[in-house]
């Protein structure tokens, strides 16, 4: 396909190689990285930053990280870490009750990692949008398994040509239709005169990858 | 939303609750403030009460994965439910995450095959339109609205009997509510309730920070010969458990 092939795309890097590898894996490619620049920032928290004043202040304000992120943070299972950190969250919690307020339990921060997510995921759709004129992404955009809904509206939010747009679109099209290939299947082997039919692994897990899709989230 | 009642599936005392909770609604103040009667959603309260998880998270657990379960096996060929899930594509990513969760053990796979495979064809049909047309978005998730009316319900049961005597020694005697909704719980009382409530809190944070600071302190070199408590042991869980609440 030939997208915009006047217009030079920026210098091969890190991020770039980064997102070539994530195609490789199952799941919506910036999900992928997300997931795993979220788990290494926890881990630096956790091993690095449990006495930095910055961080300890964004996590007091915010009365801790919200609910999705805070799976990821008992995941990480450091509990010396974590017991330094909500020790410091609790006492400020404990100690503003003590002033019958009600207004000031309410967090004045948002959770530091979602505003870490949302950076994160810019900065690998910004990769995205300005390396897809090169074939190389292309192609390994075909073979993954392609953005989930919620980033590829926001790619094709970024790509200014219309010609980009469209085949992105057709591509994630056609994706769809394969897995909804494979859910039919999942939903005819049900069926009484097919129950015989062995269900594979891949219509199995179809409808855990529509929904992943649909929201953006790897399971 | 389609029969919301109907397939609620919570327990009848629930439900019994639940609709002396919206026939309140129009009451005046001081009818409100009169104690009100106990009945079986006050003595589900109590026994929630002992489990050490938020009793606010619970119901709102346990009647959302019923609703779910009930509306992916007998809800799946409703006109009314497939548009709703067409038109909102399905669940938000937090809602979408606690399916996935139950599926495997509460769900029927082909309901949700049925209903997703039709979200899809929609989204297909958007994505071959021409580039001009807006790639949908999740929006007004049904579970979000169940949620939220679930947690005014469970919020409004306790607010009312925040003044009771046997509540009281019941609310003091478990581990409380999780931070988000103790916070709202907060928001609905005054005077005495939220003295109570703001006191006893208090009182558990105490508890809890020692606990996290003695965890620490017999982690050190020089005090590791003590013996860490099963209750300093798991207070970084509970803490982060606390401090954020459940999906």
């Amino acid at each position: 396909m030939n997208l915009i092939r006047e217009q030079t795309p920026p210098e091969k890097f890190t991020g770039y190689f980064n997102v070539l590898e994530a195609c490789k894996q199952n799941g919506c490619p910036v999900c992928t990285l997300t997931e795993q620049s979220i788990r290494r920032h926890i881990d630096n928290i956790l091993y690095e930053n449990v006495n930095d004043p910055d961080t300890r202040i964004a996590l007091r304000s915010s009365r801790g990280m919200c609910v999705s992120h805070t799976d990821v943070l008992l995941k990480a299972g450091d509990a010396f870490g974590i017991s330094i950190l909500y020790e410091d969250i609790v006492r400020e919690v404990g100690s503003v009750m003590t002033q019958q307020s009600v207004r000031a339990l309410n967090a004045s921060r948002p959770c530091p990692v979602c505003q870490f997510k949302l950076s994160q995921e810019n900065h690998y759709i910004k990769t995205f949008k300005d390396h897809l004129v090169r074939q190389e992404l292309q192609d390994a955009l075909k073979e993954s398994s392609g953005l989930c809904l919620v980033h590829l509206r926001r790619v094709c939010d970024h790509l200014q040509d219309e010609e980009a747009q469209r085949w992105i679109r057709a591509l994630h099209a056609e994706k769809l239709e394969t897995l909804r290939a494979h859910m039919r299947e999942f939903i005819r082997k049900h069926e009484m005169q097919y129950s015989h039919e062995s269900v594979t692994e891949v219509e199995l897990q179809s409808c855990v990858v529509a929904i992943n899709i649909l929201v953006g989230m790897n399971a | 939303m389609r029969g919301r009642n109907q397939h609620i599936g919570w327990d009848e005392r629930l439900i019994e609750g639940f609709l002396s909770f919206l026939s309140r609604l129009g009451n005046d103040a001081k009818e409100a403030a009169k104690p009100r009667k106990k009945f079986l959603g006050y003595n589900d309260l109590l026994e929630l009460l002992k489990d050490p998880r938020c009793a606010v998270c619970q119901i709102k657990q346990r009647s959302m994965k019923h609703y779910v379960a009930t509306a992916f096996i007998e809800d799946v060929t409703d006109g009314e439910f497939r548009q709703e899930m067409r038109t909102t594509l399905g669940y938000c990513r937090r809602h979408s995450s606690f399916v996935l969760n139950i599926l495997p053990r509460t769900l029927h796979g082909m309901g949700v095959a049925i209903v997703y495979e039709d979200i899809l064809a929609q989204v297909q049909t958007i994505l071959m339109k021409t580039p001009h047309e807006n790639i949908p978005e999740q929006n007004n998730c049904a579970l979000c609205l169940f949620e939220s009316e679930l947690v005014d319900y469970a919020l409004q049961l306790i607010g009312d009997y925040c003044n009771d005597a046997e509540f009281q020694n019941a609310y003091t005697n478990s581990d409380g509510l999780c931070f988000p909704h103790m916070r709202s719980l907060c928001e609905r009382l005054s005077g005495d309730s939220l003295k109570f409530v703001l006191n006893d809190h208090q009182r558990k944070l105490s508890a809890l920070a020692t606990h996290l600071s003695e965890f620490q302190r017999k982690n050190d070199y020089r005090f590791n010969d003590e013996h860490i408590t099963e209750e300093e042991a798991k207070a970084w869980q509970t803490a982060v458990r606390f401090m954020a609440g459940e999906t």
